[in-house]
């Protein structure tokens, strides 16, 4: 029979790439488990607009639906960015789900996305970013001076904070301008992703495990279809959600660890830093949070809510 | 490819809507130059101060879109958007004249449409004076896209004015 | 209505359009426009909006206006006219002497521009009426000034590559490092068959008279000083990006500083000059983006429709091995070119072809060169032939469009046999940048 819903879901995946292969997964079983009612058609980036205006197309039903990060979306309400992740806070996407499913995080996030006419099903964790660098930066006071590129957001935020130099590039130059030297590092994908990007060769010392970045993606649908939904197929969607981003975090987390293992055949130095200086880093993250926390009352309500929690996992003081 | 030399036109000769078009494109292509100078300020920045700058990329990004989105009309005056013509060409100067016609009327139908897609765009972008949320901070994307309703609305003017100037000229081979 | 019913239809409204000379931008912009509304409604027609916004907010699109301003500014300086003359005392004398020179020029130009078309005009400013005078044979002269003037997208820096950078998300760098050789390849088979032609039947191609190219020692200095200003330029370009002083969109600034100074010291450079150029810049602009406007938003409405699975079974499900696959694709970019532009073309396919190179294991960078370098035969391929064009803008009027395309055939031949060679030899495209990147 034909499907009750034909939805088109756009993510911010490149065609090809392992990440949107598992988002083609998650469609699959969605299927699969509502017996054929609902089909998602995934898109990888761009396919039908642009990655920064999928929220409205969302909202306008020219997409059913998105898979992409909050921090794209920034520039209309800062809150997005505090949905997307507050960078350096929690050590583990583990503790930031804790955030989600049990400090209110959730509910916060839905209030937010269906002011813009879209529900918010649940985050999708992809893992933490990397950073390869040319010279090892394993302190805060390390980077000092150092160029690097880093997409422009509370990230790039923090790294001038610390003293970084920040690099506007677009993704495409990134690799020349760090194998020339125009910047010494830059803010990138994941190990795996960098590893077979060719990185390692020129930039030998990844930020691995890395801690100032693992942002919460998410899945989110037009409002007035997902209020119309029968009960069965909310609980579907719910669900589907959660394991496929138990699916994205473990297949990317074996590609990365795959690469660590090889890292010392290829002399590559995998970086993890002190639980000192994170703590410094994160010192001064929150600097960076609590200015984002200013920009507008929903910004601040996510901020205080997530600070909140934070304390309670004794992450800060 | 680059366009052959653009010649100057005789402006007495226009009316009122053609002149506006070939303002707009001459006065706006001084946006490529600031352009040039402000990437060459980052480098200088950057290279021998080791101090990029914020605003410069995001700045000569919008620069150079506004020099886009308003040529638009220019390039339309000037009838100098790229087209095939061999079968126009050889067509008798009366066909040519409703070819002239019927093309307007497909043009004036992209533009109308046009025009109402990049006023819904930016309506919701304006009201929210939706920011670029980079470190410099500044609604670019607002104004981008109060632009394409100022662009695609002077490019509909320009198309309105060509389709009266074809239906004359049908009257005189008629 | 299936996706096979509606592509038939797209494509069959598309012909009707362009057939009675609708501008490109309008044919893909009324199709598209048209598809969305009665397929999706009303709300539907922000996403062509909302694509052009994404689009022209791309920051590697200033690049574009620079590497034109570029050429606008060599085009308005007597820097050609120089070069010229320069090569003239060396080749002047050969059998086929002034074509070689010419198509050296042609590759010092595009080593200082971005684009065709300036290049072009100039070439058939300067060398035409040269090579006419001496009796060359039209043919000739016309292909060798067609095929010569389109290397500015083939040598670095280059618009095309830019492009196909952004669409593929390769690098930029590593690709105008990869084109190096390739396109030297194809000036270097242009050259081969001007010289055997020329041996065969020195008759198509004289020698100049000695009292020519017999400078005075003090002259040919000159001439090399003057040649010298140009190639700094060039320098400036590349050399900031290999010098890792700048990102490749701002070495296109470099660039401009570098002609600006380089026109300045010949005592060239006016404000009535620079304006001129500008001007010139904003109308080339205004027709490349708002023709990737028109196919941009018909992309967008495509691949709502389902475009890109569809495509991509109908490519991917043919029972062939790789290769074949790949000249198979060849085969489309050439049908292509006959009627669209690059960037057309570009926006068309590159989103369908690139994750198939990808997935049969090829390198995207070798996959670009072999685009750009089908492009070169786009720019000559009648009816939609931009080289043509440009030179009949400035040749004599007894040589019509059809003379023109008539002399272009053989050099298309050329270019095939090129693009053969880097497809049989991949580290043709991939030995540079290999070697600079992992050495
Ligand atoms: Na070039
Ligand atoms: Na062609």
């Amino acid at each position: 029979a034909a499907p009750e819903h034909n939805w088109k879901v756009q993510s911010f995946w490149s065609p090809g790439s392992v990440n949107m292969k598992v988002f083609q997964r998650f469609a699959k079983n969605v299927g699969d488990m509502s017996n054929g009612r609902i089909k998602i058609t995934p898109l990888p980036i761009g396919a039908v607009v642009g990655h920064t205006e999928t929220l409205d197309a969302v909202a306008a039903g020219i997409l059913q639906g998105h898979h992409s990060g909050g921090a794209y979306f920034a520039g209309k309400e800062p809150a997005f960015q505090i949905c997307n992740e507050l960078n350096g806070a929690f050590d583990n996407t583990y503790q930031h789900q804790l955030w989600f499913e049990h400090g209110g995080g959730l509910a916060l996030c839905r209030e937010l996305y269906a002011k813009f006419g879209a529900f918010y099903v649940g985050p999708v964790w992809f893992g933490g970013e990397s950073m390869p660098s040319k010279n090892r930066l394993d302190t805060v006071a390390s980077f000092k001076g150092v160029k690097m590129r880093s997409p422009e957001g509370m990230g790039a935020s923090i790294w001038r904070r610390i003293g970084a130099g920040v690099v506007t590039l677009p993704g495409s130059e990134v690799f020349t301008a760090l194998e020339r030297g125009v910047i010494d590092a830059t803010d990138w994908g994941t190990l795996g992703m960098n590893q077979d990007l060719g990185y390692h060769k020129i930039a030998p010392f990844p930020l691995y495990p890395g801690f100032h970045s693992a942002p919460a993606s998410e899945i989110a649908i037009n409002l007035g279809i997902w209020n119309k939904l029968p009960a069965d197929l909310k609980a579907i969607m719910v669900f589907a959600v959660k394991e496929f981003s138990r699916d994205m975090k473990q297949t990317i987390e074996m590609v990365d660890l795959e690469a660590a293992n090889q890292a010392e055949k290829q002399g590559i130095t995998l970086v993890n830093w002190s639980k000192e200086e994170r703590g410094k880093f994160r010192a001064i993250a929150m600097l960076e949070w609590e200015a984002w926390a200013k920009k507008s009352p929903m910004a601040r309500k996510i901020v205080d809510s997530q600070v909140a929690f934070l304390r309670k996992l004794k992450l800060i003081n | 490819m680059s366009e052959p030399d653009v010649p100057r036109q005789d402006l007495s000769r226009l009316n009122s809507v053609d002149r506006i078009s070939i303002f707009v494109g001459e006065k706006i292509s001084i946006v490529f130059l600031i352009s040039v100078v402000f990437t060459a300020y980052e480098v200088i920045m950057r290279y021998v101060f080791n101090a990029p700058t914020i605003w410069v990329h995001d700045s000569a990004a919008a620069l150079s879109a506004t020099g886009f989105l308003l040529a638009g009309t220019y390039a339309m005056q000037a009838n100098r958007h790229m087209r095939i013509t061999v079968v126009y060409d050889i067509m008798p100067k009366k066909i040519q004249r409703i070819l002239d016609f019927v093309q307007h009327i497909f043009i004036l139908f992209f533009m109308t449409l046009f025009t109402y897609a990049c006023w819904k765009l930016a309506v919701p972008a304006v009201t929210l004076m939706e920011t670029s949320a980079h470190a410099w901070d500044v609604p670019i994307p607002a104004y981008l896209k109060a632009l394409m309703v100022l662009a695609s609305g002077l490019m509909l003017v320009q198309a309105i004015s060509q389709l009266r100037d074809d239906i004359k000229k049908i009257r005189e081979v008629l | 209505m299936s996706i096979e019913i509606l592509t038939l239809i797209m494509l069959a409204a598309m012909m009707g359009l362009m057939v009675i000379g609708l501008p490109l931008v309008f044919v893909t912009g009324v199709v598209s426009l048209a598809f969305a509304l009665a397929l999706y409604g009303p709300m539907s027609l922000t996403l062509i909006s909302s694509r052009v916004y994404s689009f022209v907010s791309v920051y590697a699109l200033v690049a574009v206006p620079m590497f034109v301003l570029m050429a606008s500014i060599l085009e308005r300086s007597g820097v050609a006219k120089d070069l010229f003359k320069a090569m003239h005392i060396f080749a002047g004398g050969l059998k086929g002497g002034l074509a070689i020179q010419t198509m050296a020029v042609a590759v010092l130009m595009a080593a200082m521009t971005g684009i065709i078309g300036g290049e072009i005009v100039l070439l058939g400013l300067v060398a035409l009426p040269q090579m006419l005078a001496l009796k060359y044979d039209r043919k000739l002269a016309i292909g060798t000034i067609c095929a010569g003037g389109s290397l500015g997208t083939m040598i670095p820096p280059s618009i095309v590559l830019i492009f196909f950078g952004l669409t593929a998300s390769v690098s930029i760098g590593e690709l105008f490092m990869a084109t190096i050789i390739p396109g030297l390849l194809l000036a270097g088979l242009y050259v081969l068959y001007i010289l055997i032609r020329c041996h065969i039947n020195p008759e198509l191609g004289p020698p100049a008279p000695i009292e020519e190219r017999d400078l005075p020692l003090r002259e040919k200095l000159i001439l090399f000083r003057d040649v010298a200003m140009p190639l700094s330029v060039a320098v400036m370009v590349l050399g900031s990006i290999y010098g890792g002083i700048a990102s490749v969109s701002e070495s296109a600034g470099m660039g401009v500083i570098g002609v600006l100074i380089s026109a300045k010291i010949r005592k060239e450079l006016s404000w009535e000059m620079l304006r001129g150029a500008l001007i010139q810049t904003t109308m080339t602009c205004a027709v490349i983006l708002w023709l990737t406007f028109g196919a941009n938003a018909l992309i967008g409405v495509y691949n709502l429709m389902g475009g890109i699975d569809f495509v991509r079974e109908l490519i991917s499900g043919l029972p062939f091995p790789p290769m074949v696959i790949i000249i198979l694709m060849m085969l489309i970019l050439v049908v292509l070119g006959f009627f669209i532009d690059w960037i057309g073309i570009m926006l068309l396919t590159m989103p369908i072809f690139v994750p198939i190179i990808i997935a049969m294991g090829y390198s995207p960078i070798w996959f670009g060169i072999l685009f750009c370098m089908n492009m070169q035969i786009s720019y000559l391929s009648p009816p939609f032939g931009p080289a043509a064009f440009y030179l009949k803008g400035v040749a004599p009027p007894e040589i019509s469009l059809q003379d023109i395309y008539a002399s272009l055939w053989p050099f298309m031949i050329l270019q095939i046999i090129g693009i053969g060679l880097v497809m049989y030899f991949p580290q043709l495209a991939l030995w540079l940048p290999d070697y600079v990147y992992n050495s």
